[in-house]
């Protein structure tokens, strides 16, 4: 028997980002060769929390103990050398190479004179497979393998350097019910030799088969921490839920008309499958789910920038054959990305042409653009949407976050949508301007738009929604009617497994 | 005060962007002029605009091409190829039409080459463009079977050395086409979407433009300007020549650079490249006047691009960095 003895205490954390208490006074304590689970909702402070234990961050207050010694790594590197590994949920593998090699990477045996001893590596890293029974030929090109292999690849990796803390964030979001099995089994195996391992997850389904104890953080703050058996899944979602829902949201009758939008038995890829639902005149349809269920993938499907492998989308009842996302503005179907970075916002461009850009083609004759008239579009379309920028011709870099997002509303208003997707509209903005955008989608809804709302932040999606769809893993888990919708059920049917 | 200084920065970064090869040219104008007495002089003056004429004109297209987040490194074959068809279809027919329509078409269609594989098939424009780099070029030695081919019509040869009214007639075609490069980037959805696809492509699909249709337009776009700049190429040197415009691309990225067009895409220009490219004209002038040594003007001549490019960089990282982080 091991005695048990406390790995890892991080005592009293703190730290702050501009506007945001990311992490407020956190102390938690992991204790060896056990398997701690980190719970909270998106934003509550898990990933802040492991970026100042790595050094990426450093912290404004408080102490990190490892193996009773204080200490304050400056890089990964240097956690890794004491120990310390982290498996991404995106993972990096060096494809092109073997696994061996990848395993040994920057640190491949030598022989005398420098050159590497491929045959060493080989053979050191077969050893390392058959001690933990794994079947794995080193020789085997990276590419070749499943993302859940490469996961495995990853942690061998993490063991390798002796580490004593695995720390996995999200390790089951994109893999297969039988590899999370697999997994499970590896990490138990693990924790015979003492390993200690620090799992972030939302499932918690998952927590309760694998987990020993669970901490959970919320909105920054050190919630508590539990062994598996004091708890419940009832009582673990109140210790993630907790607060009270007091802000203000803007009113709208539940009401809302006829089918505007049906999609049927869409598919596309693995986290979009056979998603089927309807959208009313004037509904404001939520998508609520886990990060990586699949609801942004299914509205890039219906919007067309990626494309379906199956499926129908039809409007007003009939098949409208959606190919390209100019085919979906042309029926009035309009998306807000949910990166401003990734694919909202030209942000070296100004406010001006971003607005303008998707109806561009509808406003200029032959191609020849009429600026008068597009500045005064674009004038009236950010003043009623209250962008702030110093001008129109302000880059959009320089706007701050949410005026960015307002910015991407913008110029998908101006094509006056029918259908409006909306991706985390409100992911990293602060309170006024999430009050804001709230207030154009009930406005827009009341005016017969179908909108749907997909967002992880429970708060909004409960009072702004008509109706809740919830995907779990690419399948639509479930539906709430307004009234019935609590965040107890929501988690519920968005962290059950589909079977 | 730290976040005054930083926007100031910022706008310093900003105005040189959009305004610093402005002050580059002036500075290389006083320097030429303190350097050598007979630089100012008209005739020196416009003996520089003659030389960067055909140059200019590719310019205009790289810098569409850098704007929309491409390169085409075979333009210099474009243009000697273009040249020789020119002078191998006026030669043997008679008709100048035909001998321009033909060159023109030929530019156009190792213009659709290189767009096709950079835009639908996806390879990087850098090698693909150096792969028809090679082929253009051996297949213009091949057409002119070796040697220059002299003698183009009367009409081309005014449209590269003619004069209108005491005024060259290659730079009277460099202000046309500045003007007209300028309405399409400005005023025309086309250039609007080149900006756009430069600067996010991915946000620029999520908008609605068919991303690769209009890269693929650029790269045909950037080939009938070769082939344009191989008939003024012809009326200059009389000739169709296999051999010639060699590294003519590198002097139009190098005027595009200095002229604040952002190698990464989304920033710039075209009447900063043009005056880019008269900069590059000037130091090259100069560097003749001061009879240096033709070596040490390759030297001179690569630091100048290096420090373009380094300009490129900071400035480009000035303006984006300031990205708030929430």
């Amino acid at each position: 028997m091991i005695p048990i003895s406390t790995i890892l205490k991080m005592r009293n954390i703190s730290k702050s980002f501009p506007g945001v208490k990311a992490l407020d006074n956190v102390s938690i304590e992991v204790e060896q060769g056990t398997v701690h689970a980190l719970m909270g909702e998106n934003g509550a402070g898990k990933s802040t929390l492991m970026k100042v234990l790595f050094g990426q961050y450093a912290a404004d207050s408080g102490e990190i103990l490892f193996e009773g010694q204080p200490v304050r790594f400056k890089s990964v590197k240097e956690a890794v050398s004491h120990g310390i590994s982290m498996i991404y949920q995106e993972l990096s593998p060096i494809r092109e190479l073997s696994i061996a090699e990848n395993v040994f990477v920057g640190r491949y045996p030598k022989l005398k004179g420098g050159a590497i001893d491929w045959r060493a590596m080989y053979v050191a890293c077969q050893e390392i497979f058959d001690r933990w029974g794994l079947s794995y030929d080193p020789r085997t090109k990276m590419k070749q393998l499943k993302t859940a292999d490469v996961q495995m690849i990853e942690i061998i990796k993490a063991i390798s350097f002796q580490a004593k803390l695995v720390i996995m964030d999200e390790p089951t979001s994109s893999i297969s019910q039988n590899e999370v099995e697999k997994l499970f089994t590896f990490i138990r195996a693990l924790k015979k030799e003492a390993i200690t391992i620090i799992i972030i997850t939302h499932k918690l389904d998952e927590v309760f088969e694998i987990s020993d104890r669970v901490s959970v953080l919320r909105d920054g703050k050190f919630i508590g921490t539990k062994g598996i058996g004091e708890l419940n899944r009832a009582q673990m979602i109140k210790m993630m839920v907790g607060r009270e829902m007091n802000s203000v949201f803007p009113k709208k009758e539940s009401s809302y008309g006829n089918v505007l939008l049906e999609v049927r038995h869409l598919n596309c890829g693995p986290k979009v499958q056979d998603i089927s639902f309807e959208l009313h005149f004037g509904e404001i349809l939520g998508f609520a789910g886990i990060v990586g269920a699949g609801r942004t993938e299914t509205m890039r499907s219906i919007f067309g920038l990626d494309r379906r492998s199956s499926g129908e989308i039809l409007m007003d009842g009939e098949e409208i054959g959606l190919q390209s996302v100019r085919d979906a503005i042309k029926h009035d179907i309009v998306m807000a990305t949910e990166s401003r970075k990734d694919d909202g916002l030209v942000l070296c461009r100004s406010v001006e042409e971003n607005i303008m850009l998707p109806s561009l083609y509808r406003r200029s004759k032959c191609g020849v653009l009429n600026l008068g008239e597009e500045r005064r579009i674009a004038e009236k379309s950010s003043k009623k949407l209250k962008v702030k920028a110093s001008s129109l011709s302000t880059m959009a870099n320089f706007l701050s976050g949410g005026n960015q997002q307002k910015l991407i509303l913008c110029k998908w208003l101006l094509m006056n949508p029918r259908v409006l997707i909306l991706d985390e509209p409100t992911r990293g903005i602060d309170v006024g301007a999430k009050w804001e955008i709230y207030n154009i989608i009930v406005d827009l809804a009341k005016q017969g738009v179908g909108v749907i709302f997909v967002s992880s932040e429970m708060e909004e999606i409960i009072n702004i929604s008509d109706r809740i769809l919830v995907m779990c893993d690419g399948h639509i888990n479930g539906c709430l009617q307004k009234g019935e919708i609590t965040q107890e059920k929501i988690m519920n049917l968005a962290s059950e497994v589909w079977s | 005060m730290k976040k005054q200084n930083s926007l100031r920065g910022v706008s310093i970064a900003e105005l040189y962007s959009k305004f610093g090869v402005v002050l580059i040219l002036i500075v290389a104008l006083i320097v030429g002029a303190i350097l050598s007495p007979s630089f100012l002089m008209l005739s020196n003056l416009v003996s520089v605009a003659k030389n960067v004429g055909v140059y200019a004109i590719i310019a205009i297209g790289m810098t569409r091409l850098l704007i929309g987040g491409g390169v085409d490194l075979s333009a210099g074959s474009n243009v000697a190829f273009c040249s020789v068809v020119l002078a191998v279809v006026y030669n043997s027919t008679g008709s100048t039409f035909l001998g321009v329509l033909v060159a023109l078409v030929c530019g156009a269609v190792i213009g659709a080459i290189n767009g096709f594989f950079s835009s639908y098939i996806g390879l990087m424009p850098f090698i693909v463009t150096l792969a028809t780099q090679m082929t253009v070029r051996g297949l213009a030695y091949l057409i002119a079977g070796g040697a220059p081919i002299y003698g183009v019509s009367d009409s081309v040869v005014f449209l590269g050395q003619g004069n209108v009214g005491g005024f060259p007639m290659l730079l009277l075609i460099v202000l046309l086409c500045t003007c007209l490069a300028v309405f399409v980037m400005t005023r025309t959805s086309h250039g609007r979407y080149l900006y756009a696809i430069g600067g996010n492509p991915e946000a620029a699909r999520a908008s609605g433009i068919n991303v690769k249709w209009q890269i693929f337009l650029n790269y045909v776009v950037m080939g009938v300007i070769c082939g344009f700049a191989g008939i003024l190429y012809a009326g200059r040197t009389n000739s169709g020549l296999p051999a010639g415009g060699v590294n003519f691309e590198f002097e139009a990225i190098i005027g595009s650079v200095l002229g604040g067009t952002s190698m990464a895409g989304g920033l710039g220009n075209v009447v900063c490249s043009i005056v880019g490219i008269f900069v590059v004209g000037i130091i090259n002038n100069v560097m003749n006047l001061c009879s240096i040594n033709a070596f040490w003007q390759q030297v001179v001549k690569g630091i100048v691009i290096l420090i373009a490019v380094l300009l490129d960089v900071f400035t480009r990282n000035a303006i984006m960095k300031s990205t708030r982080k929430r």
